[in-house]
């Protein structure tokens, strides 16, 4: 279980975290915000690699820092860019991080550690490319393969920053549910802007705007929140951008000379409008788009 | 044993370190053997032993006892001031190059000439030259004792045991109270050229200056990844600074092989076992009484210490400064400012000598400066070699750093 007391971080003039107090259990965590809502810094507070102004980031109860190595052997931890070494193979890459993890370090775990690195490779599907320098490997392979060594060890705490950045929609899924598979009396901790992202596999949801924890909950609580305000709605589409001017908008659906509106709106936009299902984005989409107006 | 395998395998990796390697190596070469003194390149195989024509004058030198060697220098009439080299009793090398990097046979005799007088000459001095040391420290000693200066009395004493203790080839001289031993003629010049050539030293710095000083910085994107491991921290840290360090001495005792090598092949490395005291005159005063070979490899393991301290430095630049640019000015900087530091102040006899060495990093590469003389310092009233201070200063240095960046390194900050 991880607690986070009161974090607060500050760079000189700009709060980054303010006062953000959570509890997480086991499970999927997503950590939504937009850009520059804190979610890095947080994440990274968690990681162990920023020193937070004030709080205290508890782990089982015991501050991370008194835990120190202990902590860090229960941690996998993916952050927005994981920074291959090019002229390592992938195999060689896990290799690494295995020593580095300090796992199957004993004289006669190798063919342990090499099963344990075969599978990692399978789950993020790079078995096919495993002997391949990293240098030669695409964005999207890069980043599977950061993945499947947040997950060596099958640490207790994985967090992971913006995991499917780069990914196609395929590799998402498939991440989606290797993420999903491993949950169990797991705590993984996934930051990112993608709504899609943790829409179905996250457990509980923590909204940051602006370094301040605005929402914490099941993707369908904070969805119930908005039922009443979300509509549906068939207008010439000439007139979208009246509309976008007054209202927040969801999808825009355009068909000839007509668009469908998603609106997220506390009212009935207009007489004709149909009050739709909310989801997690249109609430996303609510509290954010009051940032950028 | 892993992490550091691995820390040398990223320090080392790519073909642009075997290329610079290379290059300097070849660099190096170049400046030991210095072709453009050559009347032709086809000489450089030959070695001296290969030098028929000299060889019996050589051989002859070589075992020749003390009194053959008189009569010969009589019979030949070898004079300094010469302006050609007349020569009897012994076939000479009258033709052709002079087997070695020596311009013309004459080099051959301005090289073996360096012994004659030194025989002659020098080593007589040499032995007076130590008694007289002995003697003047026994009467300074005795005055410091008597005034109760407990500091000056040590000094002395540790001048008369230094001083006291025969040099293995001196030994030799001092026939007709012993069993008479056979003097030996060696050309050292091998070993001169050993000793002086300073430039794969130098090369052996920027090679790990180019190498370590990065060593850090090349985590600036993984660092993350890296410090949330179980021994990404500390671990880690101590196996990219044990590694620099490593590196570092592999290099200086690489170019230090190389350095040897050159010698053996020109001017073949006889005379490992004669007193360092022969090697120049500038070591007629040292507090060493070693033998060649052994100040080889003391200087050899001295000149790799020296390096190791340069590449943990230049590690720990790279865990501060966090970028491989900067690094690398700061390494620069520090290995610029000590040659000037050296050049302009080395000759300044009247600047002390703490500011003469200490901030010096490259003395390491000068070994045979730094053992010439006897020079110490005082250390809470007893006498401490100048030389073995600046070992253990570098030694703390390097320690403090060392922990420093382990520190610096594993505190809870973004790579």
């Amino acid at each position: 279980m991880l607690e986070l007391q009161s974090i607060t971080k500050r760079y000189r003039s700009k709060t980054a975290l303010d006062d953000v107090s959570l509890l997480l259990e086991p499970g999927i965590w997503g950590l939504l915000g937009p850009n520059g809502a804190g979610k890095s810094t947080m994440i990274n507070i968690i990681a162990g690699l920023l020193a937070q102004t004030s709080g205290a980031v508890l782990w089982d109860g015991v501050n991370i820092d008194s835990l120190g190595a202990s902590y860090r052997a229960a941690l996998g931890f993916l952050p927005q860019s994981a920074g291959l070494y090019d002229y390592f193979t992938a195999r060689q890459y896990l290799r690494y991080m295995c020593a580095l993890k300090g796992l199957y370090t004993k004289p006669g775990e190798r063919k342990k550690r090499e099963l344990h690195i075969s599978q990692m490779l399978e789950t993020v599907n790079l078995t096919a490319d495993a002997d391949r320098r990293t240098r030669t490997f695409s964005g999207g392979m890069k980043q599977r393969l950061g993945i499947a060594q947040a997950l060596l060890g099958n640490p207790k705490l994985i967090i992971l920053d913006e995991p499917t950045s780069g990914l196609d929609p395929q590799e998402r899924v498939r991440l989606r549910n290797a993420v999903a598979a491993l949950a169990g009396s797991r705590l993984i901790i996934w930051a990112t802007h993608i709504v899609s992202d943790i829409e179905t596999i996250a457990h509980r949801v923590i909204m940051l705007k602006d370094g301040k924890c605005i929402a914490v909950g099941s993707p369908a609580e904070l969805a119930s929140g908005m039922d009443g305000q979300v509509w549906s709605l068939t207008i010439p589409a000439e007139k979208t951008d009246l509309y976008r001017a007054n209202y927040t908008l969801g999808n825009i659906i355009v068909s000839g000379s007509a668009a469908q509106l998603r609106i997220i709106h506390n009212e009935k936009p207009h007489p004709d409008a149909v009050s739709a299902e909310p989801g997690l984005e249109d609430l996303y989409l609510l509290r954010y788009e009051e940032v950028s107006k | 044993m892993k992490l550091l395998a691995y820390e040398l395998r990223k320090m080392l990796v790519g073909r642009f370190w075997i290329a610079a390697l290379l290059t300097l190596i070849a660099a190096s070469a170049v400046l030991f053997a210095q072709p453009w003194r050559l009347q032709s390149i086809g000489e450089i195989n030959q070695t001296a032993r290969q030098n028929s024509g000299f060889k019996p004058l050589y051989d002859f030198l070589s075992s020749a006892s003390k009194d053959e060697l008189d009569e010969y220098l009589s019979e030949t009439g070898f004079s300094l001031d010469a302006d050609a080299w007349e020569v009897s009793g012994l076939p000479l090398p009258n033709a052709g190059g002079s087997g070695r990097f020596l311009e013309t046979v004459e080099g051959e005799f301005q090289v073996l000439q360096a012994y004659l007088p030194r025989y002659q000459r020098t080593y007589p001095q040499v032995i007076k030259s130590r008694e007289d040391i002995v003697e003047m420290a026994r009467y300074l000693g005795g005055s410091a004792y008597a005034e109760g200066d407990l500091y000056n009395t040590r000094l002395n004493l540790d001048i008369i045991r230094r001083y006291s203790e025969q040099p293995p080839l001196l030994l030799a001289l001092s026939d007709g109270e012993n069993d008479t031993p056979a003097f030996s003629v060696y050309f050292l010049t091998g070993w001169q050229s050993f000793f002086d050539f300073i430039w794969g030293d130098i090369f052996a710095l920027i090679l790990t200056l180019l190498v370590t000083a990065r060593i850090f910085s090349l985590e600036k994107r993984s660092g993350s990844v890296l410090k949330s491991t179980l021994r990404g921290r500390k671990d880690t840290a101590a196996a990219k600074l044990f590694s620099a360090c490593l590196v570092g001495g592999v290099f200086s005792l690489l170019f230090s092989a190389l350095s040897f090598m050159m010698a053996l092949l020109m001017y073949g490395m006889d005379g490992a076992s004669s007193s360092i005291l022969s090697l120049t005159p500038m070591m007629d005063t040292s507090p060493l009484t070693c033998t060649i070979g052994e100040a080889a490899w003391f200087f050899t393991f001295y000149k790799a210490f020296g390096a190791m301290c340069f590449a943990l430095i230049c590690a720990v630049f790279s865990c501060f400064l966090r970028s491989a640019l900067t690094s690398y000015v700061a390494g620069s900087v520090l290995l610029g400012a000590s040659l000037c530091w050296y050049y302009f102040l080395m000759p300044r006899a009247s600047v002390p000598m703490v500011f003469r060495l200490l901030p010096d990093v490259t003395l390491w590469t000068r070994p045979v400066w730094m053992f010439s003389n006897y020079r110490v310092a005082n250390i809470f009233n007893y006498p401490l070699l100048w030389v073995w201070l600046c070992l253990i200063f570098w030694l703390a240095v390097a320690t403090l750093l060392f922990f420093a960046a382990l520190r610096y390194w594993a505190a809870r900050r973004l790579a």
